[in-house]
Order: structure tokens, then C-alpha cells, then sequence
């Protein structure tokens, strides 16, 4: 995962599926929640608001899929004015 | 509200397992929920000082017995730039839910990020909730 901060405080995440199959992810931007897939060897750009005044967060749960990804991935991002910080948690299913 | 994920995994001896993750930013000295499986647990933390402590609620109306060992996950922390002055932490805990003639074997992880700007913390986890194997559920 890298992020880039553009000059209006916006930010971008992008995931990179570095296996040879597509994942799939739930996904909670700022309390919405969706789905979204991480094309396989793939980057995928998510944007995050950097309008207004505020704390900006997104929650990434990857799924497993089969041999080549056996491991669930959480992914927990905050930014703030131009701050972001991310957090990785990896388990073996 | 309560922001946390909630899914499925496919397990190959088809067991039942679920992945849940949330993350939570408090003040120090509150108590907030950061996990919950319905009908099994609920897990609080409070972050005192440099001290995370949990509290486990069981909701099944079974046993839970708590592991020692995962208390404190040992590993590596690599900090880039201005990583340190947000204070990483981490810590494990693990369990077994034990309901009738069923098991479940919870390990989940706990991190920490201190937000000194805005005097908050955030904590968050990940946890594994597997049924245990036909074999080791009790009889």
C-alpha cells in the first residue's frame, strides 16, 4: 500500500495485489461501507476527501483466495491535513 | 456507530470461521467497544497512560478460557520518518468460547497509534473466530 497527498490536502491509497489473483475486499470509507476487488497484479487508486476540516478514514478488510493469498489482510488508514498513517494486520487463515 | 467488518472465510475442512476488524480513536482514560461477535463476545479496551487494557465480555452463555502467551506478540516494528512519534503498540489475546457440545477458537491482534495533535488514540484490531476441529469440541 503507498499514498501520495496532493497539494489540497486530498490524499490517494493505492493497493497493490502483488499475486497472480484477483482479491476481494469489504471497504468502510468514512462509515460507508461497500465492497470493492484489487485487480490481480494490479494497483488499485482509492481516494480519500481532502476537503474541509476533518479526520478521514478507511478500513480495508482483503479476503483470502485460495492458494496464492491464504491470508486475511485488515488495513486501517487515517488522515488528517495532510497527515496519513496506516496500520497492517496479517493473519494466516 | 459502530464501524467494524464482518466476513466469512473459507475454510478448507469446512469449518466455520469469520474475520472481524475495527479500529476505534479515544481519549485516554475512556472505555470503548472494538470488537463484537454477536451472541459470543465483546471486547472493550481502555487506554490508560501507556498501559491497553481489555475487557472481555462473554455473551454465549458458555465458558471462556483465556491464553497467557499472547499477551505480548513479539515481532518487529519498522518505523519510517515521523512513524515514532505516533507510538506503535500491539499486543495479542487469545481464547476459547466453549457453548455445549461446540468450540471456538478466537486470536485477535491489537494495535495502538497515538494521535498526540488531537489527544486520542487509536486502537485497532483484527480477529479470527475458527470452530474448532470435530475432535477437540467437547464431548
Amino acid at each position: 500500500m503507498t499514498a501520495a497527498i496532493d497539494r489540497d490536502n486530498s490524499s490517494e491509497v493505492t493497493v497493490h495485489n502483488g499475486t497472480d489473483v484477483p482479491l476481494h475486499a469489504a471497504r468502510d470509507l468514512d462509515g460507508t461501507a461497500g465492497t470493492m476487488s484489487l485487480a490481480a497484479a494490479g494497483a488499485t487508486p482509492i481516494s480519500l476527501p481532502g476537503a474541509g476540516l476533518g479526520v478521514h478514514r478507511l478500513h480495508l478488510q482483503i479476503l483470502p483466495n485460495g492458494r496464492e493469498f491464504p491470508d486475511v489482510v485488515s488495513l486501517l488508514v487515517t488522515s488528517q491535513e495532510g497527515a496519513i498513517t496506516g496500520q497492517a494486520f496479517v493473519s494466516e487463515t | 456507530m459502530h464501524d467494524q467488518l464482518n466476513n466469512g472465510l473459507d475454510v478448507s475442512d469446512g469449518r466455520l470461521a469469520l474475520v472481524l476488524s475495527a479500529a476505534k480513536e479515544i481519549e485516554p482514560g475512556s472505555r470503548a467497544m472494538l470488537l463484537l461477535a454477536e451472541g459470543l463476545f465483546r471486547l472493550d479496551v481502555v487506554v490508560a497512560e501507556d498501559t491497553l487494557r481489555t475487557v472481555l465480555r462473554n455473551l454465549s452463555g458458555g465458558a471462556i478460557e483465556t491464553e497467557t502467551t499472547l499477551g505480548t506478540v513479539t515481532g518487529e516494528s519498522i518505523l519510517f520518518g515521523d512513524a515514532a512519534s505516533y507510538e506503535p503498540g500491539r499486543a495479542g489475546l487469545g481464547f476459547t468460547i466453549t457453548t455445549g457440545g461446540d468450540a471456538v477458537w478466537v486470536r485477535a491482534m491489537i494495535a495502538t497509534l497515538r494521535f498526540a495533535d488531537r489527544g486520542t488514540v487509536q486502537v485497532s484490531a483484527q480477529a479470527i473466530l475458527l470452530q474448532a476441529p470435530a475432535a477437540q469440541r467437547p464431548g
